[in-house]
Formats: C-alpha cells, structure tokens, sequence
C-alpha cells in the first residue's frame, strides 16, 4: 500500500528524517513511537507533502508520489488527521465532516455525516453543534471522524490520545480498531501513549532523532525491554 | 445651518456605496489570499477607460441595458487580466515573504498608469451616463440624480451578492474554510490553488466591474486610480483586513464622515475622510470586524 525508501525531510536547513524507509500493507495497523522531537509528526508531514522538503521516494497504492501535491495525495486516498486536529471554527460538526468529501475519491460515495456520527458515541450528540464549541476530546472525535470521509485507504493520526481523559482515550481505540477492521483500512499512529498504540496496531516502527531505529510486531518489542528505555522513556 | 439632513444621508451612501464597489475586490482578495493588492486601483482605471471606449465604439451601448452590458464586458476583461496577473505573479510570489508580493502590485499599478498613458493618453475624457440616468427627482428638498440611485442600488446589489456567495452557499463555507487554513483545506484534498486563481479573478472582476459602474459623471485621467484607492484602502483598513461585511460598514461610517465633514468645512473636501479614519483605527485598531480574513 504505502511504500517509503531513503526518506530525507528538511525544515529549512534544519536536516528532520534521515533515510527512513518503511511499508505498510493494506489494512495494516502500524504505530510509529519515538520521543517528542524525534520526527514522528514531520514524517507524517512529508508523506502528505504537508510542510517539510521531503526526498527520498515513495509509493502509494502503485503511485508515485513525486511531484504530487497534499490534495492530490488526499484524494489517493491518505488521510492526516494532525496532531492539533484543526476543527473549522464556522461551521458545524456536520458541515466539518462534509467540507472533507472533496478528498473522495471518484466512482465512490462519501458516507454521510450521519453514518460517520455512527461510528463514534462521542460524536452522535454534537452533530449539529458549532464546532468552536467543543471539548479536546470531542474535536479529536470530529477531526477522526472526518478523517474517514473520504473513504481513505490509509489513516494517519498524529498523537489522537494527546491530552485526553483516559476513558474516552480507551473508547476510541476500541472505536477505531473496529472500524480499521470493517473498512479493511491501513493505519498508521504516532503515540506516546504505548497501550493507546497497541490497542489499534499490528507492529510498530521507533524512531529516534529522525532515523528508525526498530521495525517489528508487539511481541519482538515486549521481548526488547531496553528499547522502551532507550528510545521511549522521557 | 448646513445642508439639510436627507441630503447628508443621501451624499453618505453615495459615497459609501462608490466607495464600496472599488474596495470589495480588495478586501476580498486580502481576506482569502492574505495579500494587499495595490494594483486594484489602476484595474478599476483601467476598467472605467474600457467601459468607456465600449460606449464610444457602440451606439448600441447608449441606454441602460447597453451601460450594464458593457459594465459586465468589461467585469470579464479585468477578471481575464486577473488570470493572467494570477499566473504571472501571484501564484510565483506565493511561498516567499509577502512583502515581496506588496512590491510586485505596486509595480504593476505604475504599469496600469503607463498603460492607460499610451492607450488613452493624458488628457481628461468624461462619459455621460445613459439618457434613463440623466434625469433628476426632486423628493421635497432633496434632490435625487438617477445615475446616483443607480450607483447605490448598485453598491447594495453587489454587497448582496457577495454576503449571499460567502455566507449562504457551500462553495462560500468552503472559501471561508480556506481563508481560516489553508494547509488544513489541502490535507482534505480540497484544491486550495485553484480557489486561490478563482479568488484574485472574481476580484480583479469587481474591479472591473466598479470601473464600468462608475465611469459615468467622472473625469477620467490617469490620476483616477489614485483617487479612489486611497478610499478604498481606508474602508478595507477600517472594516477589518479581509471582511466584506465590515468594509460595507466602513464606507457607510467613513461615507457619513466625509458628507457631514464636505458640509461642515466646504473649503476643505476629504479632511473628514482621515479624520474619522485616524479616530475610528484609534478606537478599534484592527477595524470594525476584526477577523483578519474573509468574513
């Protein structure tokens, strides 16, 4: 599906990612770990051609990547749902979710406001609501569900649990793992939050100021106690 | 003591509603690209001399249909020369530092004063309005040219019209959207360029637009660029970078300044103008609605 050799990105002079590389099946669930700084949020940007200079090549779903502009690859098919989650202030939940069926691809249909609400028990009752009048928890539930207009093949969230209460954090990670499955959609999660990250993924990538430094499923990282120590702990 | 007050109001939205036909293309442009165009002025001059060779050219230009025709004709001329000032400068200058794209605009503002030097040359022409426009009503004291209704239906219609596009349609939610964040616009696959080029046409369109509308009862002269883009820079500034609703208000409020201030001291017409500009800006230094973006 998604497919990432010798990825170099930039901010300015600033050298982020160092020759990353990495795949990700369809229907994949993959967590990205690493330390804040350690280009987790950058290398999501890249692949959306979303901020930094990227090098380096990448595919997805058999296109090349080069040269195509962020709402090009949207409507490919990657969806970013960014870390600060950036809900439209003037309109409503439902108009949010709508503004994001510009990314579908052509021959399908977006699903409805409706049936994305669905999905998600936080965001049934706030449909019609302005959305600058929402909790953390319930933007994070909007930017997620918009995430998923437009049909997407691959998800990326950027730190979703990020400064939510624990209870919804667990929700959405049943709600997400469920609908990861149903759609039989690729995912790929930056977190911090380690049982957040299992909950929803497969196996996991670490990286650590700006190279990966570990590729394996749970089992090999729970076999590897000093990697959480060397690359996680704060 | 001075003028009697229905004349007052009536000179207000004559200048407010003038004013704002040349000052929504502007603020538009600001409030979606977040940058200030300071050729709109030499466009609108230079749609006011289109509108006015229309005239000459065609007879059948000579009634009120024929002075909309041409007013639109020449809408879609300036909206092409946006297309092209779009591709030629704008979409360049668009991921360096925006002073440089203030430099580019007032070049091209110099250009549009050489354009019209060598096409239309230095003497002053004037257009009448058509003969349906010529006449006067008397209501009581008040006198009402009918070219100066024309232009405040005109500076309403046009408000109207942008207030209906912005705020009650979904392609309006989805350019307010952009002129909120862009970069969140891409990520949802949205072609945030292309509303961009649609953006600097339909605002050079207005320009032209304005140029047609108002090329009746004006000198016309290379100079008139500079005329009424200082007003037109001032009720943007006053409404608030970007807001179309603000920059109505604007030139309502800077409108009554200058109709009771031409009263109060004949001698000095435009004083007013800076006066209520400088306290309005001391008062709410980021104008009436201060969202700086569309709004």
């Amino acid at each position: 599906m998604l497919e990432v050799r010798d990825l170099d990105a930039f901010y300015g002079d600033s050298h982020i990612l160092h020759r990353v590389s990495f795949d990700i099946g369809a229907g994949e669930g993959v967590a990205l770990l690493g330390r804040n700084g350690a280009g987790k949020s950058t290398l999501l940007k890249a692949l959306m051609d979303a901020g930094p200079r990227a090098t380096g090549r990448m595919r997805f779903d058999g296109h090349d990547l080069a040269g195509a502009p962020t709402h090009r690859r949207a409507r490919l098919g990657m969806t970013l749902v960014p870390e600060d989650r950036r809900i439209f202030p003037h309109v409503s939940v439902a108009e949010n979710l709508e503004l994001a069926r510009h990314a579908c691809p052509s021959g399908l249909t977006p699903p409805t406001p409706a049936e994305i609400a669905a999905q998600f028990t936080l965001l049934q009752p706030i449909l019609d609501r302005r959305a600058d009048r929402l909790s953390g928890g319930q933007q994070q539930m909007v930017a997620v569900g918009r995430g998923l207009m437009a049909r997407p093949k691959l998800l990326m969230l950027d730190e979703p649990a990020e400064g939510l209460a624990p209870v919804i954090v667990e929700d959405m990670a049943r709600e997400i793992a469920v609908v990861r499955r149903r759609e039989k959609l690729s995912l790929l999660v930056t977190e911090q939050n380690i049982d957040f990250a299992r909950a929803c993924t497969d196996r996991l990538l670490v990286i650590d100021s700006g190279a990966m430094v570990f590729s394996g499923d749970w089992a090999a990282f729970d076999a590897a106690p000093d990697l959480e120590a060397r690359f996680l702990a704060v | 003591m001075l003028a009697d007050l229905p004349t007052l109001l009536f000179n207000t939205l004559i200048w407010g509603m003038a004013t704002f036909l040349v000052a929504a293309g502007l603020t538009m442009i600001f409030g979606i690209l977040h940058v200030l165009n300071f050729s709109h002025g030499g466009f609108f001059m230079i749609g006011a001399y289109v509108a006015h060779s229309l005239a000459n050219w065609s007879s059948a230009m000579a009634n009120i249909w024929g002075f909309l025709l041409a007013s639109v004709i020449t809408a879609a001329v300036i909206g092409a020369v946006g297309l092209v000032v779009d591709r030629a400068i704008f979409r360049r200058l668009a991921h360096v530092d925006g002073a440089y794209v203030l430099v580019a605009t007032y070049a091209l503002l110099l250009v549009c004063n050489g354009v019209v030097k060598l096409i239309w040359g230095l003497n002053v022409v004037s257009a009448s309005p058509p003969p349906e426009l010529f006449d006067v009503s008397f209501l009581g004291n008040l006198v009402l040219p009918h070219y100066s209704i024309f232009v405040i239906v005109a500076g309403l219609a046009v408000f109207l019209a942008l207030e209906w596009l912005i705020n009650m349609t979904s392609v309006g939610r989805l350019i307010q959207a952009i002129a909120i964040d862009p970069w969140m616009a891409r990520l949802l696959g949205i072609n945030v360029g292309l509303i961009y080029s649609a953006t600097v046409i339909i605002g050079f369109a207005l320009a032209g637009l304005a140029g047609g509308l108002l090329v009746a009862n004006q000198s016309l002269s290379p100079d008139l660029a500079g005329i009424f883009i200082i007003q037109a820079f001032g009720v943007v500034i006053v409404g608030g970078m970007g807001s179309i609703r603000g920059a109505f208000l604007a030139s309502l409020l800077l409108g009554l300044a200058d109709s009771f201030g031409t009263a109060l001291l004949p001698q000095m017409p435009g004083l007013f103008f800076f006066v209520a500009l400088a306290a309005i800006l001391l008062i709410r230094p980021r104008g009436l609605i201060a969202s700086g973006r569309l709004s």
